[in-house]
């Protein structure tokens, strides 16, 4: 079939010739794909609004040689309050980045079309919102993005010995894959974690990013807990991502 | 096949440019080797003078051959009023309106988190520099896309403490589009900014 049809959202929208827009989207039905939207930079353009960044939509495409081209779109959220605030926007971009360096092209996984919607979504309720966190809903995302890519870091026991932290606290060495307690530490790389920063950790591991954006923390947790995400994800993929420094200038040091 | 390495140097130099692949720069090189030498050598001077001539104008940062642009320089312009744009093109299409009659500052680009594209790599210190001389209101009119709306409400989070005047370029629907295409964000926009007819 020429013609298909997918759910998406679009990851990265980049200007391609005079008018068009080449786009990186994360679809339920086929994974990550490529597509090139013709005109969507003309004011009036029927594809414009579907194609920005960070927007969720219906997709008829048309299978091309190289890339797919987008004939239709249909919009179905847009996230109009996390596009209109500057931390809202660094948040989704540090997602968009996250998962397009976590996934391969056409390698469908339902479960994280659903994590990266649910937490864009539980994002746009939060912009604005008194109680509401824009760190805790990302933290739950890197959680989650990386317990999907088989990358999970283990929180309950050292990876080394198997023993449990105790209420003394631990370490936390992201290459060595989790938790460390303080006799199998081997050097200096592992970052000092208290045991509520544990816990917190643990417990958004589990949370839906909904939940994740209500859970109030302290200065001091939250420092540990933004070291711990940074080492797991710099492990990864051997490097900062680009997004996270503007993310940490807009979201994490409100 | 291998080309002569003249050739095969032209060959690369041509695929460097944006939107020129391999196949486009082959023929790009061929068609200049048909061309009578002196239009050859036109366009190369034309390359290399556009090059050693134009540089950023000191005050708004545009792209001009004389320091300060003609824009700034003009003594009919408004002082008191800055437009704020992204691109040196975006300046070219305000000016074809004929309706804007102060002054401009380029960003030379925009907020774009996933290219690693942060404030500090804009031109926004000179923007601040040029309030302390008497300016009025400033006019953000970057594009009105994720990048170009995260570059204005990073601006509007600066100047608005400093007491100038800062507004956006109206939002709405575009001229003969239609109203089923248009995202909640535009529709809601093109409400807030209705007017009496």
């Amino acid at each position: 079939m020429a013609l298909y049809h997918v759910e998406g959202i679009i990851l990265r929208s980049r200007d391609l010739g005079e008018a068009d827009r080449l786009l990186t989207v994360y679809s339920l039905e086929e994974g990550k794909l490529g597509a090139v939207a013709r005109g969507a930079r003309r004011p009036g353009s029927r594809l414009a609004a579907s194609v920005q960044p960070f927007a969720c939509a219906r997709l008829l495409l048309w299978r091309g040689k190289h890339l797919d081209v987008v004939t239709q779109t249909q919009l179905r959220q847009s996230f109009p309050r996390l596009r209109s605030d500057l931390g809202g926007v660094a948040a989704a971009s540090l997602l968009a980045e996250l998962v397009d360096c976590f996934t391969q092209e056409r390698d469908p996984a339902p479960s994280l079309f659903a994590l990266l919607r649910g937490t864009l979504a539980a994002l746009d309720e939060s912009v604005g919102e008194p109680g509401r966190s824009l760190e805790g809903a990302t933290y739950a995302f890197i959680l989650g993005l990386l317990a999907l890519a088989g990358f999970a870091p283990r929180l309950t026991r050292c990876v080394y010995c198997g023993e449990e932290p105790g209420p003394a606290g631990c370490y936390f060495d992201a290459p060595a894959g989790g938790v460390v307690c303080a006799r199998c530490r081997a050097d200096d790389r592992a970052l000092r974690l208290s045991e509520t920063s544990r816990r917190v950790l643990l417990h958004l591991a589990g949370s839906s990013p909904q939940a994740a954006s209500r859970l109030a923390l302290s200065p001091t947790t939250m420092h540990e807990v933004r070291a711990v995400m940074v080492s797991c994800l710099e492990a990864r993929l051997e490097g900062r991502p680009r997004a996270w420094d503007f993310w940490y200038q807009q979201v994490g040091r409100r | 096949m291998s080309f002569v390495p003249p050739i095969a140097r032209l060959i690369e130099e041509l695929n460097r440019l944006p939107g020129v692949g391999p196949k486009t720069a082959q023929r790009l090189a061929f068609f200049l080797l048909r061309q009578p030498r002196e239009e050859v050598y036109q366009l190369a001077d034309a390359i290399r003078e556009a090059r050693d001539r134009v540089a950023l104008c000191s005050v708004c940062c545009n792209l001009t051959d004389v320091d300060p642009c003609p824009i700034c320089a003009a003594a009919d312009r408004d002082r008191g009023v800055i437009c704020v744009v992204e691109d040196p093109r975006d300046v070219a299409a305000m000016e074809r309106t004929h309706q804007y009659r102060g002054l401009y500052h380029v960003l030379q680009g925009a907020i774009s988190p996933l290219d690693g594209v942060g404030p500090d790599d804009l031109h926004i210190g000179e923007l601040l520099r040029r309030l302390d001389g008497g300016v009025r209101e400033v006019i953000l009119a970057t594009n009105p896309d994720v990048e170009g709306e995260a570059t204005a409400l990073y601006l509007v989070k600066l100047l608005k403490p400093l007491g100038v005047k800062v507004s956006r370029l109206a939002h709405g629907l575009p001229v003969g589009t239609d109203l089923e295409y248009a995202d909640e964000l535009t529709l809601a926009r093109a409400l807030e900014g209705r007017r009496e007819v």
